[in-house]
């Protein structure tokens, strides 16, 4: 059995001059006086990818959207070096605008070009027809495809994933791949919710299990 | 880095963007502003001095009814499309506050226009440079409410009702003040001052409890 208080090793996998790009000390989430995260002290450096996973309701979401800035802690301190971002599978777009729209406003919020856009489009087998496809009228799979385009041109030190492979086929799990790739390649930190381990544990630098709101490590 | 205010108006452009797409606000809003001013005529009578007594308080009467249904736009329709959380992470509160404030403000502009229009054509209404100045004045600090409760809003979808018992009092001193500026032989300079301490005191307070609104 790992050990849960030592969540993370004091010196992780990566390490770089600039320090870490998330650091989670002893932080906490509760609703409603039920605490369903934590304490959790984590810490992740540039261009790593850590892969949390566990059953539903364990925690996963919980601790992605802490560690993205979207939920405050209850208790302990966050920090994160520079821009956070949490997408779902599917998420991130307005449904009424077209893939190519939606990249090219995300892309300019992010402070980036069309061409960073396109070129993420690409990246992920969005082509063709598909730009100008209104986003609810993708499929599934599609859609997640798409949020993984918008993860690569948000410009984001920290990239909180959950569950990037659902509704996927396999090529479209192999274009999360190279995304994924990509994100870690430009010096970002990948934090990636699963179910299970297996599709991403070939890029992880770490494996998390979230067990009742408590991360254990499973190898780092 | 991109800028403050150029976040702001890239917000408020993917907003356009998304109205030119769906043109739901266009087609939820203006007919239901229509409606009401034609109703509003049958109601009042067919005597011409009432009509056009009543104008200048119909039109604000229904700019701040007409806001109610541009709320869910704020916050509830982008987390039906999942988009909400990436908005929030690629900007400021600020900036997303006065890129959504900006777009609420263009709708409001619109509904209050349409109202005037169809006042002045059917009622007799005068149509007067105060009045005007009181529409752009008085309809920003109602989207600056208008954007507060509408971030609010879905956290409170069970009780939709709620949203209108709160927004519609928040604006009664845009009501009397924006319908004292359209209204002849009235002096104008204290209303339009109201309106714009109004301003001044919603986009404060917007601007101060926005951050805290954004947590889930």
């Amino acid at each position: 059995m790992t050990d849960p208080t030592a969540i993370l090793p004091a010196a992780p996998a990566v390490t770089t001059p600039a320090g870490p790009t998330l650091a989670l000390t002893e932080v906490c989430r509760s609703f409603a006086d039920r605490r369903v995260l934590g304490p959790v002290s984590l810490q992740l450096d540039p261009g790593v990818l850590a892969v949390v996973h566990g059953v539903n309701g364990a925690g996963k979401t919980t601790l992605l959207r802490v560690a993205a800035g979207l939920l405050t802690p209850t208790g302990g301190v966050r920090s994160c070096a520079g821009r956070a971002v949490y997408l779902r599978p599917g998420g991130g777009a307005r449904a009424a605008l077209t893939v190519r729209q939606a990249l090219r406003h995300t892309a300019a919020l992010a402070g980036g070009r069309g061409v960073a856009a396109d070129a993420a489009a690409g990246r992920v087998g969005l082509t063709g027809e598909l730009l100008d496809r209104r986003v609810g009228q993708l499929s599934a799979g599609q859609r997640a495809r798409l949020s993984a385009a918008l993860a690569l041109i948000a410009n984001a030190a920290l990239v909180c994933l959950d569950e990037p492979a659902a509704h996927l086929d396999g090529d479209g799990v192999d274009q999360v791949h190279a995304a994924l790739t990509t994100l870690i390649d430009r010096g970002a930190s990948v934090l990636l919710a699963s179910l299970g381990p297996g599709e991403f544990s070939g890029l992880a630098d770490a494996v998390l299990r979230v067990e009742r709101g408590i991360v254990w490590e499973e190898s780092w | 880095m991109v800028s403050s205010p150029r976040l702001a108006w890239l917000v408020l452009r993917r907003e356009l963007a998304v109205e030119a797409a769906t043109r739901e606000t266009l087609v939820s809003v203006a007919p239901f502003v229509a409606a009401l001013v034609l109703l509003a005529g049958l109601a009042f009578g067919p005597r011409p001095a009432v009509l056009t007594a009543t104008g200048p308080g119909l039109v604000w009467l229904i700019v701040l009814v007409a806001a109610v249904p541009l709320a869910p736009g704020v916050a509830v329709a982008e987390q039906q499309d999942d988009a909400w959380d990436l908005l929030r992470s690629l900007t400021s509160p600020s900036t997303l506050l006065a890129g959504k404030v900006a777009a609420v403000w263009l709708w409001l502009l619109g509904s209050w226009g349409l109202a005037t229009v169809l006042a002045v054509a059917l009622f007799g209404a005068g149509a007067t440079a105060t009045g005007v100045a009181g529409g752009l004045v008085g309809t920003l600090g109602v989207a600056a409410v208008t954007v507060l409760l509408g971030t609010l809003l879905p956290a409170v979808t069970r009780r939709p009702g709620l949203l209108a018992v709160l927004l519609l009092p928040a604006t009664l001193p845009t009501l009397v003040a924006g319908t004292q500026t359209a209204t002849g032989g009235v002096p104008a300079a204290p209303w339009l001052g109201l309106l714009t301490v109004f301003d001044l005191l919603t986009l404060t307070v917007a601007w101060a409890v926005f951050p805290a609104l954004l947590e889930d």
